[in-house]
């Protein structure tokens, strides 16, 4: 099974099923395409509206009214603003294309 | 029919019986900017809401509100797998849900920096404690170390556990964390359980810091069952254990005998954490509106105005409860001055 490449704003993300990338403002987070699924889901349930949102390996996402800002912890902490909707679409999609077979979200 | 990750879990609601022309309704969770049913009386039974077949895990329900302060409702079987930087104050209630095996499993939750990710300390208890998730820290509860290996057991070993959190759902203008003389306790003393809870297990609170100068009088917790058993703690006695905002959440134990009686001028939430105690409602003029004796995690809306007091319970029995209300004059973050005739604001407005 193949994972495609896929890119928000400046930030890359890939998978090859076991561990998902992402590339952003000169840095690299990575993390089990496991948890990544499951945190994204999550961020798509809140509407990303919950503060400051971290995954494990350093990627995080935040907001404010309007916008969305993709964030690199570290230091320092890094952000690029992309919008709302667009981030809604984008982690929408790849939630449906990085999941493995037999994944499933827990009741 | 409940979660079959919930199997061990002791669920038995208590009943509510409003007298005549007394409306009441089932809670629900809700995404308004407010409760939509604040002005009517509202009943559920947290555990019996979080063991629901078709309930996510890890996403919270907001199910108490009043301004922008809210409970949330989480249940999980597996460690958090996002930390998270709230807008303010947290204090997570990590409820009991029966199963022995489940309530006695110390958690950790990690703090970190929310610029660099760094650890800057952890708080490690069982169920029955509240943990304290400071604003401007990230909290992340279950953090796995790296590689941060995942944990999936099949569905049939897993066992879930919930907690209420006490947050705020925006921007609020007091934090208890951050106030120069904080006004409530982030932290646990010994506790003495009264004989007849004598084999009680109460677990330990470990607080770690790694940045001590970030974090000292900032994470913290307390052990709410030892405080709920604790042969020391006079009855009906009020503890305001967390403020968020312009609403406090108090901490009290009965036994239905104490003939006080607390009123609050906004509507308010009352929820059982441990024991079964019953609670009758008046209006102002003194009319019986209802009865409820209570289940171990029933919750309770009380509409604005509502006065209620403790009565002997069907079986005679030690509870402990937690009252969510608008903060009063003179408490921190009501925004309102102290009475002139100065002593506790909350006895001044709550005593019969």
């Amino acid at each position: 099974m193949s994972y495609p490449d896929m890119k928000l704003g400046g930030f890359t993300f890939s998978s090859d099923g076991v561990t998902t990338t992402i590339l952003g403002v000169g840095r690299e987070a990575r993390l089990p395409t496991y948890w990544f699924l499951r945190a994204a889901y999550r961020l798509l349930w809140f509407d990303f509206q919950i503060g400051q949102f971290e995954f494990y390996g350093g990627f995080g996402v935040t907001n404010d009214e309007r916008d969305v800002y993709l964030l690199m912890l570290g230091q320092p902490k890094l952000a690029e603003r992309v919008g709302r909707e667009e981030a809604r679409t984008f982690f929408r999609k790849i939630y449906e294309a990085y999941k493995t077979p037999g994944y499933k979200e827990l009741t | 029919m409940y979660h079959p990750n919930c199997k061990f879990w002791k669920i038995k609601p208590g009943t509510f019986t409003p007298g005549p022309g007394v409306e009441v309704v089932q809670m629900e969770a809700f995404r308004d900017p407010a409760d939509p049913c604040r002005d009517k009386f509202g009943w559920m039974n947290l555990r019996a809401r979080a063991g629901s077949v078709n309930r996510l895990e890890h996403v919270l329900e907001i199910v108490m509100r009043i301004d922008n302060t809210v409970i949330e409702m989480a249940t999980a079987s597996e460690p958090l797998y996002f930390g998270h930087s709230n807008w303010g104050d947290e204090f997570n209630l990590l409820f009991l849900t029966g199963d022995d095996l489940a309530d006695q499993f110390p958690a950790r939750t990690v703090f970190t920096d929310t610029e660099t990710g760094e650890q800057l300390g952890y708080v490690k208890c069982p169920n029955g404690c509240m943990t304290v998730h400071p604003v401007g820290i990230s909290h992340w509860p279950g953090m796995l170390k790296e590689p941060h290996k995942i944990f999936n057991p099949p569905d049939e070993l897993r066992r879930k556990v919930f907690a209420a959190v006490f947050c705020s759902a925006g921007r609020v203008d007091y934090n208890e964390t951050l106030a120069s003389k904080p006004s409530i306790s982030l932290s646990d003393w010994s506790h003495e359980p009264l004989p007849q809870f004598a084999k009680v297990k109460t677990g330990e609170i470990k607080v770690h810091h790694d940045r001590p100068e970030l974090t000292e009088g900032r994470i913290g917790a307390r052990n709410l069952l030892g405080m709920a058993i604790d042969a020391k703690r006079p009855l009906e006695t009020p503890e305001a254990i967390a403020r968020v905002g312009a609403v406090t959440l108090d901490f009290i134990t009965t036994e239905g005998t104490g003939g006080r009686s607390y009123e609050s001028a906004d509507h308010s939430y009352l929820m059982s954490f441990f024991g079964e105690p019953a609670v009758e409602f008046t209006d102002a003029s003194g009319k019986m509106l209802a009865y409820a004796q209570m289940g171990e995690t029933d919750a309770i809306r009380i509409p604005a105005g509502v006065k209620f007091r403790f009565v002997p319970p069907a079986t005679p029995n030690h509870a402990a409860l937690f009252w969510m209300r608008r903060s009063v004059a003179g408490e921190p973050g009501s925004g309102l001055p102290a009475p002139a005739a100065g002593g506790h604001p909350l006895r001044k407005v709550v005593n019969a």
